[in-house]
């Protein structure tokens, strides 16, 4: 969608409909779910009564589109006043209004039928609790032109608050900045080492069910698997097949999700766009962004690739836990970051060679590997008895795991490493740490919301103390909690933070 | 700097202040009802043992309740006061800080240009003592300074919404 420069805001926009096409999407949406019911109808029935079932499925469809078009006279949306209001509701009538000032990001999001009809929703995100207002089937201009609205009564807000608080404004205001795009084979390469195969596997098991409900039994018997005699190359070989399917559903998921990913900054907002079918466009205002993410995957930081991730804030008086996490870029080069950074975001850019960072002291180490070691031997005696007081089972089948203790151990040690922090003089706040992945989280000091110094008897013996600061994100970056740092540097750390 | 009890320097524990000595019995009796409440389903348990004589000893039955009784009765009575001796606050110009634990000493700063909103709540066991709970919302969550006497309650809450009000930026 593009952005039109140098139209002049209209300062209001009267009540609208959203486009007639709504109709037919909605119709369309509503007999997907009759037609399951309808085809197991006319299947069951045979030849009976067939002339009842269509009639019957007329009437429905009829009823459906009345229905649909009556709903459709009830919907518009206005923006008056810096308030954006949406109506609808045929029986119960619904009322939605948001000021301007707690548009947290305006999304837009095309279905590959709204693009037959040049139609998108237009998703406006607030800061508080709860679903977005959507704004259904509106052309590009209407689209255009509501954020035009939109930027056009947020400039004095973002002028004010500018003034007070953020030096790079002026920056954002003047700069020209470039588009970033993935290319194909970035996508592809995305999905291979996105290691998410967890929702590919429901899908699989999901099918097999259906395949399993839908093929008769005298098929199954033909197999030469018979499931009371399992051989280990059987399990191995039906595992094997499972996890590649699961990695291609997972390739493909990554494909449909972010083909076509392009991120450019437009004026004070970041600008993602993506997908294959359903095209989605969010609209981040830089102000809210709290922090940027550095993910870097196990199956990525190998091969010197991470993502990035944009955390944004809740409104200044908005719900205590809004905020939103959005995918700023889902693959990228290690080395090229800092670029990239500098590029779109300057404020949140960092020169890896200034670093000074502050790591975790020499005696944190043994607190990181030792209770990895316990909690993974306690975990194989845990399976171990519980396969004992199963009969028939040999109970040490359970050591099977006991190959995998080095690699726990060196997660921990890794865990221990790529822990540590660094504040620069201008209070940006660098911090890493690691569960599985290494996370660079990248903020501002004066956006820790609140900041924890703990320690028990044992770190304190050590000089030792855990640090948490919170972030107003939801993410994975909106609670940063380093183990075992040195007391006294984490102690300074508090007060720097001030 | 802070100093090696985390203290920031120029403000001094002297600016810490102590919860109202009456929250302590209030905690004790949250901890009573909690503590008959293990003990009910402790020996819910031992019964069904015993009637299907998987435990059939009525003295070491006996033993296990009196234990659970005597370990229920040492927390009631000392957990509140360790907890009460450790768990201090300070309401400051640029920040609130918290601290608390005994085993694990935790210490929370929260800067007044985050806060967003300040409440004031009293369960009914407060209620009983005049006691009220401070809750201190940031946009990343919130804190609590429970156990404070409404007369230091309210002044404290009005002090937090006008400084916070001061920074109102995000």
């Amino acid at each position: 969608m593009t952005e039109p420069k140098g139209t002049p805001p209209r300062l209001s926009i009267s009540p609208t409909r959203p486009n007639p096409g709504w109709i037919l999407l909605a119709v369309i949406e509503s007999l997907r779910t009759f037609v399951v019911a309808f085809v197991a109808l006319v299947f069951s029935s045979r030849e009976r009564g067939a002339a009842a079932i269509a009639v019957g499925a007329l009437l429905i469809g009829a009823a459906i589109v009345i229905w649909r078009f009556l709903q459709w006279r009830m919907l518009s949306y206005e923006a008056v006043d810096r308030t954006i209001t949406m109506r609808s509701g045929l029986v119960e009538k619904s009322t939605r209004s948001l000021q301007v000032e707690r548009i947290q990001s305006v999304d837009t999001h095309e279905t590959p039928l709204g693009r037959l009809l040049g139609i998108q929703e237009v998703h406006l995100t607030s800061a508080a609790a709860g679903p977005p207002i959507v704004v259904p089937a509106l052309k590009s201009r209407e689209i255009d032109e509501l954020k035009i609205w939109i930027d056009a009564h947020q400039g004095g807000l973002d002028a004010a608050e500018a003034k007070e608080g953020d030096p790079h404004s002026e920056l954002s205001a003047s700069a020209e900045f470039p588009k970033w795009t993935l290319s194909h084979r970035e996508v592809v390469l995305a999905g291979m080492t996105s290691g998410r195969i967890a929702p590919a596997i429901a899908l699989i098991a999901a099918g097999w069910r259906l395949f399993g409900d839908v093929v008769p039994d005298e098929v199954w018997e033909r197999l030469p698997i018979d499931p009371n005699r399992l051989e280990l190359s059987t399990v191995v070989f039906v595992l094997g097949v499972a996890a590649i399917l699961a990695w291609a559903f997972s390739i493909l998921g990554a494909v449909m999700a972010h083909w076509n990913f392009t991120v450019h900054r437009s004026g004070d907002n970041l600008v993602v766009s993506s997908g294959l079918l359903d095209r989605r466009q969010h609209t981040v205002p830089i102000r809210r962004i709290q922090a940027i993410s550095m993910v870097e995957g196990v199956l990525r930081q190998p091969f010197g690739f991470a993502s990035l991730m944009v955390e944004s804030a809740a409104g200044v008086h908005g719900a205590d836990q809004g905020g939103e996490v959005r995918s700023m870029l889902p693959f990228v080069p290690t080395r090229s970051v800092p670029k990239v950074m500098d590029a779109l975001l300057p404020e949140f850019a960092w020169s890896p060679e200034a670093v000074a960072w502050h790591t975790l002291p020499s005696r944190a180490m043994a607190r990181y590997i030792v209770p990895s070691i316990r909690s993974f031997l306690v975990t194989q005696a845990l399976i171990c008895f519980a396969l004992f007081v199963i009969p028939s089972v040999e109970w040490w089948l359970g050591l099977v795991f006991l190959p995998a203790l080095p690699l726990w151990m060196l997660f921990a040690y890794l865990q221990y490493r790529d822990a540590g922090w660094s504040l620069g003089e201008d209070h940006q706040l660098l911090l890493r740490h690691r569960t599985l992945d290494r996370r660079l989280v990248i903020t501002r000091g004066r956006s820790v919301h609140i900041r924890e110094i703990g320690s028990n008897p044992l770190q304190r013996r050590a000089s030792l103390a855990s640090i948490t600061l919170r972030l107003a994100t939801v993410g994975s970056g909106g609670v940063i909690t380093l183990r075992h740092v040195d007391r006294t540097e984490g102690q300074a750390l508090m007060t720097s933070l001030e | 700097m802070m100093n090696d009890e985390g203290s920031t320097e120029g403000q001094t524990d002297e600016s810490l202040q102590m919860l109202d000595t009456s929250v302590i019995t209030a905690w004790r009796i949250i901890l009573a009802g909690l503590g008959i409440v293990i003990l009910a389903v402790l020996c819910g348990v031992l019964l069904v043992l015993h009637r299907s004589n998987t435990l059939s000893s009525l003295p070491v039955i006996a033993g296990v309740v009196a234990l659970g009784v005597l370990v229920v009765v040492f927390a009631v009575w000392f957990l509140p006061v360790l907890e009460w001796r450790h768990w201090k606050y300070a309401v400051r110009d640029n920040e609130i800080e918290i601290r608390s634990g005994h085993v694990f000493v935790v210490q929370t700063l929260m800067p007044m240009a985050r806060v967003q909103h300040v409440d004031m709540r009293q369960g009914p066991i407060e209620r009983l003592f005049e006691l009220t709970t401070i809750v201190i919302h940031t946009a990343a969550g919130g804190r609590e300074i429970p156990g404070l006497r409404a007369s230091t309650a309210a002044p404290i809450r009005a002090r937090i919404a006008e400084l916070a009000n001061i920074h109102d930026d995000l």
